[in-house]
């Protein structure tokens, strides 16, 4: 076979691995599509798109046109422009937060589940005890103590991130210990962290990116709660804070165009939390041939 | 019932009672360090009114609100401070509202059944509802149905919490006027065991209910959704069709107790959560429970209030989970042999 052979036929393997599946299902096009606007909206997004700070009385709460695709806010700047330039911030801090829970998460609970014994009783006590504290208070007043940075509310998200990923992991990985195959292995004498990364890692992956895009975006609903409720203002732009304005300061709700903006607002919001969601159930078939076979 | 019976409840007690004073450690940690280290200017403010009402030295009025307000004595060394005030709140020691001029319990006796009463029948509600919806779409998996009512369940789910509780708001509240949202009952009526007043308490909870329903049940009913999927491709159901089983006892204890059990444990550790976000919905609606006068001492920097509210928050959330820890072993046979053998 010829290099140019096999760079086609890896090519089309990729194709048949990767593409194919993203992009047969109406749901996972639909992802892909939000999760390539959303990297496009936080890195390029601010500099294409210009901050609009001038108030306009005339134009508030104006409703969508050509010029202005999202409306305008309770001060008659475009909508659109607020919502480029907040998702930097608004995309980046649970994105921190993820990460951090993510690995946290995955420590304890490949720990947990790989070891066993009493070191995994030990382990999952802690898991269960900090999941039964209510996080959203704790996050809620910690916000307001500590330094008020993106980087600490980052923090004190991914505080709360792990533990629920890591109870799933130990389970997962308990279970999977006990399977012929990773019998062989051990009989085979092929080390523990081999064993762990290579044959028992793998399995763990689709379950982990399904994870690390189901705390992404609770992460960013609670960051977007925390200062719609005005615990803690980060950037003027952050979508919560806009939400916080046009529900509590300019009582939106009580005007219908000032409601057709927040319901417009909150759409942008659902609209991304599907499509990364969608995009990561497509992405568990990448992984996962299994569950491509069933259809 | 047998005392040997017995045994693997008083296990799953034991462990959860260990459970909860850890929790309730790290709980007071928390609201230690958030007093410790709140900025100063409040208690400063504190302890000038309080030095001009008593004429004494601002330093003595700092000493006194703190010990006052938090039980806290601040010459004594900070881990024995801690100890002091971890003490005080298990005694019941809450702390002192600066706000309300009152006890924190005063505001806790009065705001805790409201949260636990509407908590409680929404949580129940949305995993019936989730469950009964669940079952619909799992057992017609693939058809019409199940696609519509999943797709709508999953955007449905991925509407934050608030956004429905703000629309169900503007709704049934703003526009139609068919909700009161202020309030747990109406002024004019008698507090009391009067049928007039029961009327108006379920008139009046009936948004935060429908919202804490809304909110959840199709999370619940994703899952058994993929739970029932999963059980009607085991072998055991093949059999017990082909044992001439009838279809009904299939449906409520093959597949439905099979599907639902799993759910419980997960229950337990959602409460945690509902309890919190309970705040959101609650200061939306005005309705009088704790997670409106958290976000109160939230709004007028009320620490005492906001440190005692949230360490009661966390000890509803600790009996909730028992309450349901307790229960699984009564529904759940393997339960109680797993607890026996480990």
């Amino acid at each position: 076979m010829s290099t140019e052979m096999r760079a086609k036929s890896g090519l089309y393997l990729f194709y048949l691995d990767v593409v194919r599946p993203v992009l047969k299902s109406g749901r996972g096009l639909f992802g892909l599509v939000v999760v390539v606007a959303m990297v496009f909206m936080a890195t390029a997004g601010p500099s294409v798109i210009p901050l609009d700070i001038e108030i306009k009385p005339s134009m508030r709460w104006c409703l969508p046109s050509l010029e202005h695709p999202l409306g305008c806010d309770y001060l008659g700047r475009d909508l659109l422009s607020m919502v480029v330039h907040g998702s930097r911030e608004v995309f980046l801090v649970p994105f921190i937060a993820t990460l951090v829970g993510v690995v946290g998460g995955m420590s304890v609970g490949l720990l947990a589940g790989y070891i066993g014994g009493r070191a995994r009783r030990a382990l999952t006590a802690v898991t269960d005890i900090w999941l039964t504290i209510p996080s959203f208070p704790v996050i809620f007043i910690l916000a307001y103590v500590l330094p008020k940075s993106p980087l600490t509310i980052a923090l004190l998200l991914a505080l709360f991130s792990w533990p629920g990923l890591a109870r799933a992991l130990a389970a997962e990985v308990s279970s999977l210990k006990s399977r012929d195959f990773i019998e062989v292995c051990i009989n085979l004498r092929l080390g523990k962290l081999h064993v762990l990364f290579r044959e028992i890692g793998p399995h763990l992956v689709p379950f982990v990116a399904y994870n690390f895009a189901a705390l992404f975006v609770a992460n960013m609903t609670s960051l977007i709660g925390i200062v719609l409720l005005g615990v803690a203002p980060l950037n003027p732009t952050n979508w919560g804070y806009l939400l916080n304005q046009m529900i509590f300061t300019y009582r939106g709700l009580l005007i219908p165009s000032g409601s057709i903006i927040i319901f417009i607002l909150v759409s942008v919001f659902v609209v991304i939390k599907l499509g990364v969601v969608f995009f990561a159930q497509a992405l568990e078939e990448v992984f996962n041939p299994r569950l491509r076979a069933y259809e | 019932m047998e005392l040997r019976a017995l045994f693997p409840f008083a296990k799953i007690l034991g462990r959860r009672l260990a459970y909860a004073l850890v929790t309730i450690m790290i709980a007071s940690t928390v609201t230690f360090v958030a007093i410790r280290s709140m900025p100063g200017d409040v208690l400063y403010t504190l302890a000038v009114s309080l030095a001009e009402e008593l004429r004494i030295t601002i330093e003595e009025a700092r000493k006194i609100v703190y010990y006052i307000y938090y039980g806290i004595d601040v010459e004594k060394p900070v881990y024995v401070q801690y100890f002091e005030y971890v003490l005080g709140l298990l005694r019941g020691n809450l702390g002192y509202s600066t706000y309300f001029k009152r006890p924190v319990t005063y505001v806790v006796a009065r705001a805790l059944g409201w949260t636990v009463f509407t908590l409680s029948i929404g949580i129940s509600l949305s995993f019936a509802i989730g469950v009964l919806t669940g079952m619909v779409a799992g057992f017609k998996r693939g058809s019409k149905l199940d696609s519509t009512l999943s797709t709508s369940l999953t955007i449905l789910s991925a509407i934050p919490g608030y956004a429905i509780a703000l629309f169900l708001y503007i709704i049934l509240s703003a526009r139609l006027g068919l909700l009161p949202a202020r309030g747990a009952y109406s002024p004019d009526v008698e507090p009391g065991l009067n049928l007039r007043f029961i009327v108006d308490v379920l008139y009046h909870a009936t948004l935060p209910i429908l919202t804490y329903v809304v909110i959840t049940f199709s999370g619940w009913s994703l899952l058994i959704r993929s739970n029932v999927a999963k059980i009607l491709e085991e072998d055991f159901l093949k059999y017990a069709e082909a044992r001439g089983i009838s279809r009904r006892r299939i449906i409520t204890t093959y597949v439905g107790r099979n599907s639902i059990l799993p759910l419980v444990p997960l229950l337990a550790l959602r409460i945690g959560g509902m309890v919190g976000g309970s705040t959101l919905i609650e200061s939306i609606f005005a309705y009088p429970g704790m997670g409106y006068y958290l976000s109160i001492a939230m709004g007028i920097r009320d620490y005492g209030l906001l440190q005692g509210i949230f360490f009661m928050m966390t000890v509803a959330t600790i009996v909730g989970v028992i309450v349901v820890e307790m229960v699984t072993p009564f529904i759940d046979p393997r339960v109680r042999r797993e607890v026996v053998t480990t």
